[in-house]
């Protein structure tokens, strides 16, 4: 919780200044200083030898979600969005996702990987 | 605008302020007993211990004070970031083996451990006198400055009392709650935003300035135009670039001010040893004593310490301090028309410790939200130190005062609700001293230090030489902290109340208090060894010796490294903090000779600077890691089993 209170707010304040100043520098800083929160909590996990929790992945998956969605509704909806601002949050919002699947191919495998989804899936037929 | 800002300073204070009650609530789980309370159970991991023991080590002076005397004095007063070397150095000559002592005998306090290895009726309130002043002034003085800065952030909106208050009881409720252990897990957020905050400063100056080539631009103009309050030294340099000489002769402040700068050598090394009264302060033994083991101890003295924050200090509050000037802070460079910006406004000699405020304002209008993050980052350090200080009090009172002097049969129950107590009477007190008597505060407070270092003979007669005795080190330790008061500002103005006329200043000869507190007492402490030897009490010192001797590791090839240590480290006084900085004014290029000529583009004297810091982390390195002095015991260690039964 710790390292992501630290990451996140600075993440959030170097975006937010990327997209007010159409800095691409600094908005895609924000976004990589999240995957390096990201990263240090996958390097914490090592350490004390644990997983992600249910609840974790929860509130991970659903703050990439609002935040998604921000973003398209401000490209949608808002004023003087220009370009910089459009790659800011696509490169930054790909690379977040990217690291989140490089992580599950190093860990599970390609193959592990998918027949994880793919067992999601039969689990949902089934039921 | 002043709404944006306000709103982004509130969010950030209430997820910090969130974070904080978490986790007061979260260790306040579990009905956990006093010891839990008071040292987390001595179950700290060793990266909790390495973040909050470094944000400990340097409190908000560093965070708020050193550029703002860097922004006064320029180059000769940076030479203070060195402070980021010795600070450390006196943990990793005293801390593990405290610690080991602590678990051996079962100090829950230093001052326990000091008690018993003295014995006599002095060293207990000598000892508390000392937490004390670091606990209400000190802690006061912080408090107040935090909140001037949040009063200054919001644009005036909030009174810096009701904002100083307000974070006040934050400390008090996680502290309250959790004790030791909230303190020191809520001291790796703030440590990670102190490290942060510090490089940001700098980045922000950075980018004012418009990056460092024009910086660097603006010192070799600075250098030939010798334009500042301080004038030119006799060679012709720019007081802003020149160390004014090793000592002057002069009565000090209030009877005769140095000539050329305050910081002549002698000023700098009395004052960067004042730093370990830090280390030294009863408050970070407790700290200390509540560590799992003692694998924290080096990375915080090599690598958290001297390396990381030394190098946010040598750099970006170097780069924040001086680039003020030239950002419209300094009105002697701007009206010489040397300023790139006016994006500061002009600082007085009594407003400096504005400087972090007035650099986060200059954010208001572009980065709202980076104004109300970093407003937090500062906020946190003086958490971080008025927490762990509040919790180390109510350890000490709980235990020295009210278990030692009123009831030594208390139970558990009862001291940990003592130790609530405690921690909230140094929180109202020093609020209340902060408030209503902020001079007197900051008068006391400045003995805080200077006092906390006179504690050096105590520490190393316990570690390391048994020949020092009690008696011996007790009379230095008084000799000293008398010294000190009458080397400072507290005792020139009792002198003025009781119409004494003391025939020198404020830090006479340009030796800070610390200084000549320091030099008494080492001459008292040995003269008095020399005379006080008693065969059955070295019988008794002998006991905690002989155990050192068993368990502290070892390093292979001792007998070499240990002479080339002495060497290294007395060169490295000298040469950094001593008389040898003045070689370090021009041997690089002369200051007014143009950037051109500056051997490694910046003024010579902070190139020395910084080279002296790599050594001095080589320094720390060789004496923590390879001569074992701050490395874990060789196995583990057993409590003695008369400490457990015995209240000390």
């Amino acid at each position: 919780m710790t390292g992501w209170a630290f990451f996140v707010s600075f993440g959030i304040c170097l975006i937010l200044s990327g997209f007010a100043e159409d800095s691409l520098i600094a908005g895609l800083s924000g976004f990589a200083v999240i995957v390096a929160g990201f990263v240090a909590h996958i390097i914490l996990n090592r350490i004390y030898g644990v997983g992600f929790s249910q609840a974790q992945i929860a509130l991970g998956l659903g703050a990439f979600a609002v935040g998604v969605f921000c973003f398209i509704a401000s490209l949608l909806f808002g004023d003087g969005f220009g370009e910089a601002d459009v790659a800011i949050g696509l490169v930054g919002f790909s690379g977040v996702a990217a690291a989140f699947v490089t992580y599950i191919v190093i860990n599970y495998g390609v193959r592990g990987s998918y027949q994880m989804v793919y067992r999601l899936h039969a689990e949902e037929r089934r039921r | 605008m002043t709404n944006d800002r306000l709103a982004w300073l509130f969010i950030f204070v209430a997820l910090y302020a969130t974070y904080c009650v978490f986790w007061g609530v979260d260790c306040a789980r579990g009905r956990r007993g006093a010891m839990d309370f008071f040292l987390a159970e001595r179950g700290v991991p060793s990266w909790v211990y390495v973040a909050a023991a470094t944000t400990l080590t340097f409190t908000g002076w560093v965070a708020i004070g050193l550029p703002a005397t860097i922004l006064r004095d320029g180059f000769p007063g940076a030479a203070l970031a060195l402070g980021a070397i010795v600070t450390p150095l006196a943990g990793a000559a005293a801390l593990s083996r405290q610690w080991m002592l602590s678990r051996r005998f079962g100090y829950v306090t230093p001052v326990q451990m000091y008690a018993d290895y003295f014995g006599g009726p002095v060293i207990r309130p000598v000892l508390l006198l000392i937490a004390l002043l670091f606990a209400l002034p000190f802690l006061g003085m912080q408090m107040a400055a935090t909140g001037y800065l949040f009063q200054v952030l919001s644009g005036g909106f909030i009174p810096w009392a009701y904002a100083m208050w307000a974070l006040g009881a934050l400390v008090f409720l996680y502290v309250c709650l959790g004790g030791l252990r909230a303190a020191a897990f809520v001291g790796v957020l703030q440590a990670l935003l102190f490290a942060a905050g510090l490089v940001a400063i700098g980045v922000i100056a950075w980018v004012e300035l418009g990056g460092f080539p024009s910086f660097v631009a603006l010192l070799d103009k600075l250098g030939a135009a010798k334009v500042d309050d301080w004038g030119a030294s006799s060679a012709g340099y720019s007081a802003m670039f020149t160390t004014p000489g090793v000592v002057q002769f002069v009565g000090g402040y209030g009877k005769e001010a140095p000539v050329g700068g305050v910081w002549t050598t002698t000023m700098v090394l009395s004052t960067v040893l004042s730093l370990i009264g830090l280390q030294l302060a009863p408050a970070f033994g407790v700290l200390a004593f509540s560590a799992r083991d003692a694998r924290g101890f080096a990375p915080q003295q090599v690598w958290a310490a001297a390396a990381t924050i030394g190098f946010g200090m040598v750099f970006f509050a170097v780069i924040a301090g001086v680039g003020a000037q030239f950002l419209g802070a300094s009105s002697a460079i701007t009206q010489a028309s040397l300023a790139v910006g006016s994006d500061l406004p002009s600082l007085g000699a009594d407003h400096d410790v504005g400087l972090i405020a007035v650099y986060l304002n200059s954010l208001a209008a572009r980065a709202p939200w980076f104004l109300g993050l970093l407003a937090v980052a500062a906020i946190a350090v003086t958490q971080a130190t008025a927490a762990l200080y509040v919790s180390a009090t109510g350890t000490i009172f709980a235990q020295d005062f009210y278990r030692h002097h009123l009831r030594p049969d208390v139970t558990d129950r009862d001291l940990k609700f003592f130790g609530r107590i405690g921690v909230g009477f140094t929180m109202l007190l020093s609020l209340l001293g902060a408030t209503y008597a902020p001079d007197a505060q900051v008068q006391i407070g400045a003995l805080a230090l200077p006092a906390g270092l006179q504690l050096l003979p105590a520490a190393i007669a316990i570690c390391w030489f048994p020949w020092l005795t009690p008696r011996a080190v007790v009379s230095g330790l008084m000799a000293g902290l008398v010294v000190v008061v009458f080397t400072g500002q507290l005792g020139l103005t009792l002198a003025n109340f009781f119409e004494i006329d003391i025939p020198w200043g404020r830090w006479p000869w340009t030796v800070h208090a610390a200084g000549w507190g320091m030099v008494c007492n080492i001459a008292v402490c040995l003269l008095f060894s020399l005379m006080t030897q008693k065969r059955s009490g070295l019988e008794h010192r002998m006991r905690f010796h002989d155990f050192l001797a068993e368990a502290a590791p070892r390093a292979p090839n001792a007998r070499v490294w240990r002479p080339i240590a002495w060497v290294a480290a007395l060169a490295w006084f000298f040469f950094a903090v001593g008389p040898g900085l003045l070689f370090g004014v021009d041997l690089f290029g002369a200051p007014n000779a143009g950037a051109k000529a500056w051997l490694f583009g910046i003024p010579s004297l902070w190139a020395w600077e910084i080279i002296a810091w790599v050594f001095g982390v080589l320094l720390l390195w060789l004496l923590a890691y390879r001569l074992g002095m701050s490395q874990p015991p060789i196995r583990p260690i057993e409590m003695e089993p008369e400490a457990i039964r015995r209240p000390i």
